[in-house]
């Protein structure tokens, strides 16, 4: 580690000792240098606002955070080129919204899915149909299909350009991701569509590093006096290969990932630091971001709030103005995305919260609200006496999400052999023991913590009512859940894998951290292999 | 034994794992469909539930077959256990099991038995318990060869593809992946294997350079 990186590293152990005053962290302190003068100044005071130049921005971060980063986004690279065009799930819907956009500069309004005559040429000729639910049926294979691929593209192109008012599933999205992804379809816009596609899906993979980042910084700050740690936590989201392939493809679950990561990050500093005008700021203008990005977001936001008002609790004890200050500042910004909205329903007579409203009503005629805890309980856990069982002959917590994060891919139906997630499963179990072995050494500092830790869990538990619930509202044969749900919550698995690597010791933690990092990277090679071996075979 | 090298060891140990582990791999030779029923999938036919048989005439079962694979699908969520059996005038002469767990838009069903060729079989397919559907894929067909549901004609018939092990290994197939790979796309060509390639040996090289910087001599 480098000589600067080593008294960053010292700083911030200091600081959580001086603000948790724990054992733990104050091992972290001890062996630090004395910070020097100037970073005091980093910290601003409340109400002070310094415009943050982009140096201080690109120097907040350390070159392991950077190196974090660029893994990431080159993996996606990676399966930008691996999974051939419009084989991630819904990601002819995604462009459809995109294209949507860019051409008649409008947003979509059906559900259909019914595209441009360029789209539905280009899916026609890649034969995506029965690509995406035929094994045997792989990517385009001979230079004929190649041929009359890049004939019919280029006769498209002649054509005046044209959207699609209809956009499958994306069309109930907010629309931020889209706006974002004009701009590589507006620069390629010469070229064909699969040219478009492939800069889109470029962009898409950016979004990978910036999650890998914030992961890394969100390590950073909730285990400062573990060096390794942040590294393996960082690296191991940047390996791994669910976000990977999702940020390799026109999606906005990418954009998703990275302001989620952003979200925890945002939120760690300041139970850390305290809350000032600019963090709070800083919450809100993520989670707007989150807001526009994706509904799923949606889920966070009362943990995100309920973050905000702790904060700004502790903050009153010292000034009772200033704390409601921030609060208001940081929820106004964060809200400010959903009252344009909802103001827009109400003058086109829509559901005043969109989709939210009519799944709200949707639920009340599903039955009781037992009945619909048991089934949420049941997407992600073991039922439990007296439920109804809606999932009986499958284990959803090992079946969707786990094997789901190990690796499948395509829309799911491609999936390694099942030794092979038996195998990754008792690597997990080691993880997740190893990691309550730390939580267990530390549980003095996770009392002091536990407001923190309390916000985290109802992040986490929201995410999860979400995406049960929304499988909950939708007829039976379109439950789809999926493990990619759950990537918002990868900075969490991140600190996870931090904890574990801490549970190892000082001596061996940079070898286990070597080791969990070496297992990401198995899984991706391989990953990659598979979805090689499905689909060009 | 300093931590670096501790850590050195570790992941020398661990890439050359992989390694092995990749060479294992592309030494083996993927399944290859011998024969299929020539259905193209269009469209959904309808669900199989539980206690209901799928069935479907005038399949040829050829002799070397170890797996069949049918378009009967269980998207996003894992779908249950399925049974399936060729008969020949009543007689069942293969049959095939596969575990609930599964998930895709097809499912492959290894059979049980060493298999001789029969032209003419019903392929019939049953479900155990389990809450979700289990959707029916496929195309059009003369109302005469439709698949049925306990009897009852569907819009049409299911795919049915033979499979066997191939014959070629992963790696002997290397050309052929790489020239397919960089087909489909924009840019287009062979060379995009180089640059993929490029991007995760560079990948590894910045982990690697990273764990070992991180560590403390």
């Amino acid at each position: 580690m480098s000589r600067r990186d080593d008294k960053r590293a010292g700083r911030t152990g200091q600081r959580s000792g001086a603000a948790v005053g724990s054992r733990a962290f104050r091992r972290g302190a001890s062996r630090a240098k004395k910070p020097p003068a100037r970073s005091v100044r980093t910290v601003p005071s409340l109400g002070r606002w310094r415009r943050p130049r982009l140096a201080d921005l690109a120097r907040a971060a350390p070159v392991a955070g950077w190196v974090c980063a660029a893994v990431a986004i080159l993996n996606a690279f990676c399966w930008s080129v691996i999974t051939p065009p419009f084989q991630v799930s819904d990601e002819p819907s995604h462009f459809a919204y995109v294209k949507q956009f860019a051409e008649p500069h409008e947003l979509p309004h059906s559900h259909e899915l019914r595209f441009s005559r360029e789209e539905e040429q280009a899916l026609i000729d890649l034969d995506e149909f029965p690509v995406s639910i035929l094994p045997a049926t792989g990517a385009v294979s001979s230079r004929a299909q190649q041929q009359r691929l890049a004939h019919d593209l280029a006769a498209a192109a002649e054509e005046p350009r044209e959207g699609s008012d209809a956009a499958g599933v994306a069309t109930s999205q907010p629309p931020l991701y889209y706006l974002l992804e004009t701009v590589p379809y507006e620069i390629a816009s010469g070229s064909s569509l699969l040219a478009r596609l492939t800069l889109m899906r470029l962009l898409s993979a950016l979004f990978a590093g910036v999650t890998a980042m914030f992961a890394f910084l969100f390590v950073r700050e909730t285990l400062p006096a573990t060096h390794a740690a942040w590294t393996a936590g960082g690296l191991s989201v940047a390996f791994a290969p669910l976000l990977g392939f999702m940020s390799g493809a026109v999606n906005p679950d990418s954009l998703l990932f990275a302001v989620s990561a952003a979200a925890f990050w945002s939120l760690a500093r300041a139970f850390r630091r305290g809350l000032t005008y600019r963090r709070a700021s800083v919450i809100g203008a993520i989670t707007a971001v989150g807001l526009l990005t994706k509904l799923n977001f949606a889920g966070l936001f009362p943990g995100v709030m309920l973050g905000l008002g702790i904060l700004a609790w502790h903050l009153a004890r010292r000034s009772r103005a200033r704390a409601w200050r921030a609060f208001a500042l940081g929820v106004g910004i964060a809200i400010s995305p959903v009252v344009p909205y909802v103001l827009i329903n109400l003058t086109h007579g829509t559901p005043t919260f969109g989709l939210f409203s009519g799944a709200t009503s949707v639920a009340a005629h599903h039955g009781s609200i037992f009945a619909a805890f048991s089934y949420v309980w049941q997407v992600f856990l073991p039922r439990l006496p007296g439920m109804t069982a809606h999932f009986s002959g499958i284990s959803t917590t090992r079946q969707i999400w786990f094997d789901g994060l190990v690796g499948q891919y395509g829309w799911v139906e491609t999936a390694f052999p099942e030794w092979l997630y038996e195998l990754a499963a008792v690597f997990a179990v080691a993880l997740v023991v190893a990691c309550a072995r730390t939580l267990f050494m530390l549980r003095g500092t996770a009392r002091e913590r536990i407001a923190e830790l309390v916000v985290y869990a109802i992040m986490s538990i929201g995410l999860l009512v979400l995406v049960g619930a929304a499988s909950y509202i939708s007829p039976l044969t379109e439950q789809f859940t999926e493990a990619r749900y759950l990537l918002p919550l990868l900075a969490l698995f991140a600190a996870g894998v931090g904890l574990a690597i801490r549970a190892a010791g000082r001596r061996w933690e940079h070898v286990l951290a070597a080791v969990v990092v070496l297992a990401m990277i198995a899984d991706t090679i391989f990953s990659q292999l598979l979805v090689i071996g499905r689909y060009y075979s | 034994m300093t931590t670096r090298s501790r850590v050195a060891i570790t992941l020398m140990l661990g890439l050359a794992l992989i390694a092995v582990a990749l060479i294992v791999v592309v030494l083996q030779s993927p399944d290859e469909v011998i024969s299929s029923n020539s259905t193209i999938v269009t469209e959904e036919l309808g669900l199989l539930r539980q206690h209901t048989f799928v069935c479907q005439e005038a399949e040829g079962l050829p002799a070397a077959a170890t797996a069949v694979r049918v378009s009967i699908g269980s998207i996003a969520h894992p779908g249950p256990a399925v049974l399936v059996s060729f008969s020949d005038k009543g007689h069942i002469v293969a049959s095939g099991h596969r575990a609930g767990g599964w998930i895709g838009a097809s499912l492959a069903l290894p059979l049980t038995a060493r298999v001789t060729a029969f032209s003419g079989t019903t392929i019939c397919l049953t479900r155990g318990p389990a809450t979700l559907p289990v959707g029916l894929a496929g195309g059009a067909a003369p109302s005469a060869s439709v698949a049925t549901v306990n009897g009852k004609a569907l819009p049409g018939r299911l795919r049915v593809e033979y499979l066997r092990r191939g014959q070629r290994s992963w790696l002997s197939l290397a050309e052929h992946v790489a020239r397919r790979l960089g087909l489909g796309r924009s840019p287009a060509g062979t060379w995009i294997v180089l640059p993929l390639l490029a991007m995760m040996a560079a990948a590894i090289a910045l982990c690697v350079w990273l764990l070992m910087r991180e560590t403390p001599a």
